[in-house]
């Protein structure tokens, strides 16, 4: 499968009149299974295939998406007349960050393929999950998902690279639904990886204690809104990062915006010296990790805080050159209909010196929060909501509440952290990362616990 | 495709295939200028069988590789999900006018010069404003055949222009943006460049707002955080199951009797409007609240059998997924709404406000482009802020008015919307 697909676009990239013209074909296979209550709700078998084309002249990008694969000379020229047409009214000088042309053959280095087990066996085993939650205390229903796709990727450009890459992405959700009269509260266990169908196995006790927190969020209050010192556990403080830090740290949002260049300066301090952040697409097996990204540019560990103080920011090979910083590997696009965007990887909050106990003394009224549900950033604000969420009550762990949802300025917010825990876990989930209409793309996150103070939780003013 | 479900009938299964094709055209501008041009060419092969009583669905982008799709449908149909109904003999369709030859022909000159003079306007507001708009113009072209002898097409276009600024002073980063689709070439760039205008010049000056219960009036784009629950929980599949709120409650008074939504997948002109839902039921117009009322869930075959009600043309393979709904409107201009409010809060764009869970009827979100009103006028933005209500009882006891006009946000036709009693938790000083 490799050698044509190589020789076919090295062959159309010699018709590009463009400075600079790529072309990305790729193939993925997808299963997904759902499950809800007692019903099997939906079982797929998906099959996405095609190519794109991208081409820069003169500071214009033409670019052109496709199924068929079988007139790529004259989609290279389409991409590169498009590219022209701009480039003849823009007249730009615009490069990209030099990189050394590479040929590499990349196979998939899986621990255990997802799309080698025969699909009876992942039925039996969300099933068992399923069966597993129904049969909890109180739990009326279930919310069972799970994909694993299988894709081969090829890239080749106008520079001589040509990279085949196979990567495999698959997640689950497995969450336990509560109701009494009217309130249904859920809980959910979660998982991901970018190379090992075991992260799905043996999942009961976390899917046990899914079920008992939606059992006991049906008699937990809504929270009192107002502001207060929040704890986030490892799995949220991720989820803080990636939407309060590392979205304003992508380029492509900075790069001609000569204040917002001056807000995120490197050497601005944003943070105390026990601050350290980094985006990376080489930590391990997490999702949307893989050798290089979807411009052929090798993936990185990529400092954007250190010791407090802005350390870099993540790159295309445009918005590298435009800031004069190195190309990151960050360009990422969500499938061969999009052009690549900077977009996080792996995001990360390094460990720091406190423990746990040492972070809840002081707090004589505050909320720790477990479990990213989701978050949403606009650049200066940004919110995000736990799964679950007790009080803390003069240095203890107190009850749980529910419908919290917690809300920030991206710059006050990352001040008023006084304290980094000594821990530190990676989350991967089933869901992914939006930007620019590109959504569902995969991320992950890892961090330790982290504190913060005057946090403005929404809710209820009594 | 007639050969593929006659194969599907010989190899002893009922078959539902749905065939999209696409082409779409764009012009993007970021930072002030002209970027990229672009173009799409997508299909998109949709297959559902039911073989012994069980549903395998598969999907398929790769051309010329139908029999491969119906394989691959009947592998995975083994261990599908067990399904009471059959797929439907074809009923005759509403022929909602959805295509404009225009939209098929518009030339990437006349979509540069779109955007380009969004973003001269945009320009002139301040020498330091970053703009962004894009202009797309669709075509599409969906099929649908089953083994009932369904066999219908239809032709639709859209076109798209949006447009949008960020601003930044200081540590504050002033966004908002406007958009206008609709299945011709007609577009309101005057309208647009007027919302982005009073957010420009209302929206650089913060003000305090102190925590507490406000009235407040949702935009349409704010409004939405809204309908998301009640749509979540009029989802035929989770009344099925018993987790909707809005079981067993059809003839009931759930919300204000100003309150009425229909899903509707026949009005001309409509951007979710279709002959057919995906699991070929025929579209028609069907109040789902009426004057407060539940009158109807958004239903699937599945759901419908269940429930014993009959498919209102707003299924897919996973569940419901509804076609263009509206809010009926009030009677009120929506600025007369805002010069009425004695003190309260404009809330616009939202952010998280999806994040909660829809069987609560719970709304907290962050408000991330908003106004202080005070004596019928916009004061200033508020930022650093929640709002947070619940649908349940706010849509029934605190609906004070619902605007005349209408915005269409994608299929979702909604007017603004006053509503008292909103609890606001912001930063204290």
């Amino acid at each position: 499968m490799q050698t044509p697909i190589k020789d076919l676009m090295k062959r159309a990239l010699k018709h590009s009149t463009a400075e600079y013209c790529e072309i990305r074909v790729e193939e993925t296979t997808e299963t997904a299974i759902r499950i809800r209550g007692k019903d099997i709700e939906l079982v797929a078998q998906n099959v996405s295939a095609g190519g794109n084309v991208r081409a820069l002249y003169r500071g214009g990008w033409g670019f052109i998406s496709f199924n068929r694969l079988d007139d790529l000379e004259k989609k290279v020229e389409e991409a590169c007349a498009q590219a022209r047409i701009l480039g003849e009214r823009l007249n730009k000088d615009i490069k990209l960050y030099p990189v050394e042309p590479v040929e590499d053959y990349v196979p998939g280095n899986f621990k255990r393929e997802a799309f080698a087990v025969p699909l009876k066996d992942k039925m039996a085993l969300l099933e068992g999950y399923n069966k597993l939650i129904l049969g909890c205390p109180e739990i009326t229903s279930s919310s069972i998902g799970y994909f694993d796709r299988h894709t081969h990727w090829h890239f080749a450009n106008s520079e001589g690279t040509y990279i085949y890459q196979e990567k495999m992405d698959l997640g689950g959700g497995l969450a336990a639904i509560a109701t009494k009269d009217k309130l249904t509260t859920q809980d959910s266990a979660r998982f991901g990886s970018n190379n090992d169908y075991n992260v799905a196995l043996g999942l009961e006790d976390e899917v046990r204690e899914a079920a008992e927190a939606a059992r006991q969020m049906l008699y937990a209050p809504v929270v009192e809104a107002g502001q207060y010192t929040v704890i986030l556990d490892p799995d949220m403080a991720g989820l803080f990062v990636h939407e309060a830090f590392g979205h304003l740290s992508e380029a492509d949002d900075l790069d001609e915006d000569e204040r917002m260049k001056e807000l995120l300066k490197i050497g601005t301090r944003y943070g105390t010296g026990e601050l350290n952040i980094y985006d990376s697409g080489i930590e391990g097996p997490n999702r949307g990790e893989c050798k290089y990204d979807d411009e052929g540019v090798p993936m990185q560990r990529t400092y954007l805080i250190k010791n407090g103080v802005i350390a870099g920011h993540l790159h295309s090979r445009e918005s590298a050159v435009k800031m004069g910083e190195a190309a990151t590997g960050n360009a990422r696009a969500l499938s061969y209909r999009f052009p690549p965007i900077v977009r996080m990887r792996t995001t990360c909050i390094a460990p720091g010196k406190h423990a746990f106990e040492e972070m809840l003394k002081g707090i004589s009224l505050g909320i720790y929060v477990q479990g990213g549900y989701g978050g949403q950033t606009n650049g200066e604000m940004f919110t995000f909501a736990p799964s679950k969420a007790y009080m803390i009550r003069n240095g203890s762990i107190a009850e749980m509440v529910r419908d919290v949802n917690l809300t920030g300025n991206v710059f006050d917010t990352l001040r008023n952290i006084d304290m980094i825990g000594n821990d530190f876990v990676y989350k991967n989930s089933p869901g992914g990362c939006g930007k620019g209409g590109q959504s569902p793309l995969p991320v992950a996150q890892g961090s330790p616990h982290v504190r913060i103070r005057n946090v403005v939780v929404g809710g209820e003013k009594k | 495709m007639k050969s593929l479900l006659e194969e599907a009938v010989a190899r002893g299964a009922d078959a539902t295939l749905v065939a999209t094709e696409s082409r779409n055209a764009s012009v993007s501008f970021e930072a002030n200028r002209l970027k990229r041009v672009g173009s799409t060419e997508s299909l998109n092969l949709d297959m559902q069988v039911i073989k012994a009583g069980k549903l395998g669905i598969a999907s398929s982008t790769k051309p010329g590789t139908e029999m491969q799709l119906l394989e691959n449908a009947l592998d995975v149909a083994q261990f599908g999900s067990d399904v009471s109904y059959s797929f439907p003999e074809p009923e005759p369709p509403a022929s909602p006018k959805v295509y404009d030859q225009a939209v098929a022909d518009v030339d990437v000159d006349r979509m540069i010069s779109i955007g380009e003079e969004l973003i001269e306007f945009i320009k002139a507001l301040d020498p330091a404003i970053q703009g962004s708009a894009s202009v797309s113009a669709r075509v599409i072209h969906k099929s649908i055949y089953n083994t009932r002898g369904l066999d219908a097409s239809l032709d639709k276009t859209l076109f798209t222009v949006s447009a949008g600024f960020q601003f930044v002073e200081g540590q504050n980063l002033l966004q908002s943006w406007d958009w206008n689709a609709s299945t011709d070439l007609e577009y309101d760039l005057e309208t647009m460049k007027a919302t982005l205008k009073a957010d420009f010049d209302i929206g650089r000056k913060n003000v305090e707002v102190k925590p507490g219960v406000y009235d407040v009036l949702l935009t349409p784009v704010g409004f939405q955080a809204l309908i998301s629950p009640i749509l979540a929980c009029l989802d035929g599949r989770a009344v099925m199951r018993g987790i909707s709120p809005f079981k067993d409650r059809i003839g009931e008074e759930i919300f204000a009797p100003s309150f009425s939504l229909i899903d509707d997948g026949t009005m001309d002109g409509g951007l979710s409007s279709q002959l057919y839902d995906d699991q070929g039921v025929v579209c028609r117009r069907t109040p789902l609240i009426e004057k407060g009322v539940l009158r109807e869930y958004l239903l699937d075959l599945e759901s419908a059998h269940r429930l014993g009600r009959r498919p209102i043309g707003t299924g897919s393979p996973g569940g419901a997924n509804p076609n263009n709904l509206l809010v009926i409107p009030g009677e009120t201009g929506w600025e007369e709404l805002l010069r009425g409010m004695k003190k309260g809060i404009v809330i616009d764009h939202t952010m998280g406000a999806w994040a909660g869970n829809p069987y609560t009827g719970t709304v907290t979100g962050n408000i991330a482009l908003g106004y202080l009103v005070e004596d019928g006028e916009k004061v200033g933005r508020v930022k650093d802020c929640m709002f947070s209500l619940n649908v349940f009882t706010h849509l029934k006891s605190n609906l004070l008015a619902l605007s005349r006009d209408v915005k269409d946000l994608g299929g979702l036709l909604l007017p603004y919307c006053l509503i008292g009693g909103v609890s606001i938790a912001s930063r204290e000083s």
